[in-house]
């Protein structure tokens, strides 16, 4: 390294790291936040050899601290301390007064959503979900057991348009339908016809309930096999009803083969 | 047991809020702004207490979250001239005014490293990074910069002991080179 890299390389450093290194001595070492620095050991090498940049560098360095300590000389506003402080007490106060309402909040919020969802999962998955055979005890416990009781079942006015076909209008012998609650909870869930063939001497009634209430509806789109307990009947799904034929008397079978040409 | 965060930023504030407000003074030259940067700066640190890795360092983390502080309030805010504000508190008589129109000669390409060399006391690769300019750059630029400080600043006092006062050389950077291909 030649003086005039030394000159240059003497600005490289910021002030305190020359002013760490303290005045040179002949032969002496420069100590400092550079010594990490391959520019500054070769600076330092180059110091302790010539003298003329020594003197330079001392000159530097007086000067830089001096350059240093003007631009420092700044006046610190009385007070500024306490209100920096109060500043930053004010800001945690309210980072802590406001936290905790928002954490509260929030686990509510998420507490309610899992209440709400449990609950609508126990609701759809508890609400009437019957067994056919369920259906079948109901029908003849509410009805079958005592021919007055379906007159006292609530009339459905609306319920005409859910006699399934052309070949269960002419059999079912009323207008309306009454409604029947099948899922043991208050309120109708069904909707029941009474039915009368002249021709095969088949009486009973016909249940129509959502299909989406039964456990496992019939996957059977026309009445499937007959079973005899506790009564003869038949179930069977045609879109989002799901029906039960029982027969009170005479023979389904013959019913079923002479509306559709099979017994089952 | 360590300390508290709160207790810990008091201890910042205590240790650091005159170096932080002498810099945020310098960057911005006027009283208002500076301790307005200053209590942001103390407020980010506030935030970001956790970032703080080597409390050794404090100060030059909380000098760089100062800079970055006027950076932005610079980029939303009017540019604001930097000769001293006659109605803050800070300039002590004319020495200090002086030292703040000096600054304030300075275009910002070539008052920032300065402060940056001096303040937070980077070095020139350290300048260079974080400037995003070439360490060429920074050094002809902080050589300059240097240079008319020491002449407005130091040689003068031996300039008024003379009688030779010569005024002050508006300083102006000068037109910026071509690209590099």
């Amino acid at each position: 390294m030649n003086c005039r890299d030394a000159l240059q390389r003497m600005d490289l450093f910021p002030a305190r790291r020359l002013q760490d290194g303290g005045s040179l001595s002949p032969g002496g070492a420069i100590s400092g936040a550079g010594d990490d620095d391959p520019a500054w050991t070769e600076l330092q090498a180059h110091l302790r050899e010539c003298g003329l940049c020594r003197v330079a560098y001392d000159a530097h360095r007086l000067e830089d601290t001096a350059l240093r300590g003007r631009l420092n000389d700044v006046v610190i506003p009385p007070g500024l301390e306490g209100r920096l402080r109060d500043a930053l007490e004010s800001v945690e106060r309210t980072r802590t007064r406001g936290g905790a309402p928002r954490l509260v909040r929030l686990w509510g919020t998420v507490a309610a959503l899992v209440v709400a969802t449990v609950s609508v999962w126990w609701w759809q998955g508890s609400r009437g979900r019957v067994s056919l055979d369920t259906v079948r005890h109901q029908i003849k416990a509410q009805v079958l057991d005592s021919a007055a009781q379906f007159d006292a079942l609530p009339v459905i006015a609306s319920a005409a348009g859910l006699v399934p076909g052309w070949e269960w209008r002419g059999l079912v012998r009323e207008e309306s339908g009454r409604g029947l609650e099948v899922d043991g909870r208050p309120g109708v869930d069904a909707c029941i016809y009474r039915f009368a063939d002249a021709a095969t001497h088949v009486r009973g009634y016909l249940v129509v309930l959502p299909a989406s209430l039964l456990k496992s509806a019939p996957t059977n789109g026309l009445p499937g096999a007959i079973q005899y307990r506790p009564l003869p009947s038949t179930a069977w799904v045609a879109g989002e009803h799901a029906y039960v034929c029982v027969a009170q008397e005479g023979d389904l079978s013959r019913l079923l083969q002479a509306l559709y040409g099979t017994a089952a | 047991m360590p300390n508290p965060p709160g207790a810990e930023l008091r201890t910042l504030v205590a240790e650091h809020y005159t170096a932080v407000y002498r810099y945020a003074f310098r960057l911005c030259g006027n009283a208002a702004d500076a301790e307005d940067v200053t209590q942001q700066t103390f407020l980010r640190a506030q935030r970001a207490i956790d970032q703080l890795r080597d409390a050794a360092r404090a100060d030059r983390w909380l000098l760089k979250i100062a800079r970055n502080e006027f950076l932005r309030r610079r980029t939303t805010a009017a540019p604001t001239s930097l000769a001293s504000d006659p109605a803050g508190p800070a300039p002590r008589g004319d020495e200090a005014e002086e030292v703040q129109r000096a600054l304030g000669d300075l275009a910002d390409e070539y008052r920032l490293p300065v402060l940056l060399f001096y303040f937070e006391e980077l070095s020139y690769r350290e300048i260079a990074a974080e400037l995003a300019i070439p360490i060429g750059t920074v050094m002809s630029r902080l050589s300059r910069a240097r240079m008319h400080l020491r002449e407005q600043l130091l040689r003068r006092e031996s300039c008024v002991q003379s009688l030779d006062v010569s005024p002050p050389i508006p300083f102006s950077p000068p037109p910026p080179s071509p690209p590099r291909p």
